[in-house]
């Protein structure tokens, strides 16, 4: 069931809130480009799952190598792979949702989420860490940020009527349904829409120009 | 000494029945069967009334015979019984510019016919060999008619009159010949010479049959569809779900109409049947369907152009028309649109 709000969830300085985090929508825009454009290639032989796995995919790999250089850290919780920024502000995964965006008036939700977000909306009872080494440690150490820090989900929605892309927004969960899926948020911060029908390079000028075929024609 | 053929040659070129040319020409219909039957000939003032009518000289009627174009030899997409006239005449008038062309090569070197036959290959698979073999890769095709003149097709345009027919290809002593209606828009125009093409490659060694034309056409449009768009490079250009705006963009890379590249994202499931049909009805509110907005500049003929007026030696339109002994009005209309001709 749809929750929907009579006012809009974001703020105006929400770009600001994003900064805060270290993070911006172009940062999310070039880690989300290519799976957002690999989906957009599928045709309808594909799985129906495909284009969803393309974003999410692609997107963990991309941010992740876009994000590391400033030290953010790629940990496993539950088999769950979140990005942890290096100050323990916060972590976070890739999402597909329904009702995200600005534009949207309803209250996003999710697919059912697995035991690592489930977890993450409980009180967290840290386990002590197993490993011994300083390597093992900091991986352990990351784990527990990961699962202290505050989550949030980078939530995505295929758009594929009008302009092809990706509706987006950062949103911190708060609750679930019964069903499993994330359907009430603690914080929504908007992240500008994703449209790839702007990009159109693969239309430029071909470079065999216009009249790359000589007919040979010679008096006898 | 007068030949009959011709006498027939020069009335089926204007779709005139025996009926309506001895109306028009004052000659009895009698006498004009019984020139075309070889049963007498035509005295002195008959011939010149046929000849005023068919819009040719005298002299035309005392030329050779001249094998016709047999129907089957020539590809056609079924036709109604009015436009079977019309298809005749066509191949008349065809059958006319087989002779321009002869006068062309006694006078030029033209590219050796290089067009492969590859009848046991499905639509698809003929597609990319042929681009394969032409080291075309997966880009759009700079210019159709170049490119099929360049591999020994020789190219005219067909009777204007004639608007229901698009275009037909046809070998003539293991030469390839292609009639355009150029006309059409030049998406259009280079679809045709594509589906043309599928015809060469495909069923060069079958007869086009009109009772078996429907899968013979619909080969040949699989044909077009393929090697102008090829699907490693459409499904390569996030066109899945294709709003308008984007796929315009796409037919003018491509060169090909916004109807025919919608056709080719269905047939490569990057559309769904209901975004398919939204998308059709889109374009036809905007023209699409009768017209191409926005679209390309009619191509022209290299092959002509260098004839016409090649830096060397050249063929004039007089020239031409006095050697074949017609109008030169008449070989302007092999060529029209094709190049500018006033010479």
């Amino acid at each position: 069931m749809s929750i929907f709000t009579t006012e809009s969830p974001f703020e105006s300085n929400d770009e600001h809130r994003l900064a805060a985090f270290d993070l911006s929508s172009i940062i999310f825009h070039d880690g989300l480009r290519r799976g957002a454009s690999r989906a957009s290639n599928r045709s309808t032989w594909a799985l129906e799952s495909s284009a969803g796995t393309d974003i999410y995919h692609d997107s963990i790999e991309d941010l992740h190598r876009l994000l590391k250089p400033s030290g953010w850290r790629l940990v496993f919780v539950d088999g769950q792979p979140r990005l942890v920024h290096p100050g323990g502000k916060l972590s976070f995964t890739v999402s597909s949702g329904i009702n995200v965006g600005s534009a949207n008036m309803r209250t996003p939700r999710t697919r059912k989420k697995g035991a690592a977000t489930r977890n993450s909306l409980a009180a967290i009872d840290l386990s002590p860490s197993l490993f011994g080494d300083k390597e093992a440690e900091t991986a352990a150490h990351s784990a527990e940020v990961a699962e202290s820090a505050p989550f949030y989900l980078l939530l995505c929605e295929r758009v594929t009527r009008g302009s092809n892309g990706l509706a987006l927004e950062f949103s911190r969960p708060a609750g679930m349904a019964e069903g499993g899926s994330v359907n009430q948020w603690r914080d929504r911060i908007a992240v500008a829409y994703l449209s790839i029908e702007g990009d159109i390079e693969t239309f430029g000028k071909p470079d065999n120009g216009d009249d790359e075929f000589d007919v040979t024609v010679e008096p006898r | 000494m007068f030949n009959p053929s011709r006498l027939r040659l020069a009335r089926l070129r204007l779709g005139l029945s025996l009926t309506k040319l001895a109306s028009e020409s004052k000659v009895s219909l009698r006498s004009l069967t019984e020139y075309e039957n070889a049963k007498r000939e035509p005295s002195d003032d008959s011939l010149r009334k046929l000849a005023d009518r068919l819009r040719v000289p005298a002299s035309f009627f005392e030329r050779e015979p001249i094998d016709p174009i047999p129907v089957a030899a020539a590809s056609f997409r079924k036709l109604s019984k009015a436009t079977i006239g019309r298809r005749d005449a066509v191949l008349a008038s065809a059958l006319l510019t087989l002779e321009f062309f002869d006068e062309v090569e006694q006078r030029f070197k033209l590219p050796t016919p290089n067009i492969p036959t590859l009848d046991k290959l499905s639509a698809e698979e003929a597609a990319e060999l042929v681009r394969n073999r032409w080291n075309l890769g997966d880009r759009p095709i700079s210019n159709m008619l170049h490119l099929l003149e360049s591999k020994g097709v020789r190219v005219a345009a067909l009777n204007h009159e004639y608007g229901d027919i698009d275009a037909f290809c046809f070998y003539r002593d293991a030469v390839p010949y292609l009639f355009l209606n150029t006309s059409k828009s030049a998406e259009r125009q280079r679809f045709d010479a594509a589906h043309e093409l599928g015809h060469l490659v495909l069923h060069s060694e079958v007869d086009m049959e009109i009772s078996t034309s429907k899968e013979r056409e619909a080969e040949a449009n699989a044909f077009a569809s393929n090697f102008l768009m090829p699907a490693g490079a459409v499904l390569n250009q996030l066109m899945a779900s294709a709003s308008i705006e984007r796929i315009l963009k796409a037919r003018s890379f491509w060169k090909v109409s916004a109807m025919a590249l919608t056709h080719r994202l269905h047939e490569l499931n990057l559309l769904s049947p209901w975004q398919y049909r939204s998308t059709c009805m889109t374009l036809s509110e905007r023209g699409y369907r009768s017209a191409e907005p926005g679209g390309l500049v009619p191509e022209t003929s290299q092959l002509l152009r260098k004839v016409v007026y090649g830096s060397g030696a050249s063929l004039k339109v007089r020239e031409a028309a006095a050697a074949l002994d017609v109008e030169p009005d008449e070989v302007r209309s092999y060529m029209r649109y094709l190049v500018p001709v006033s010479a």
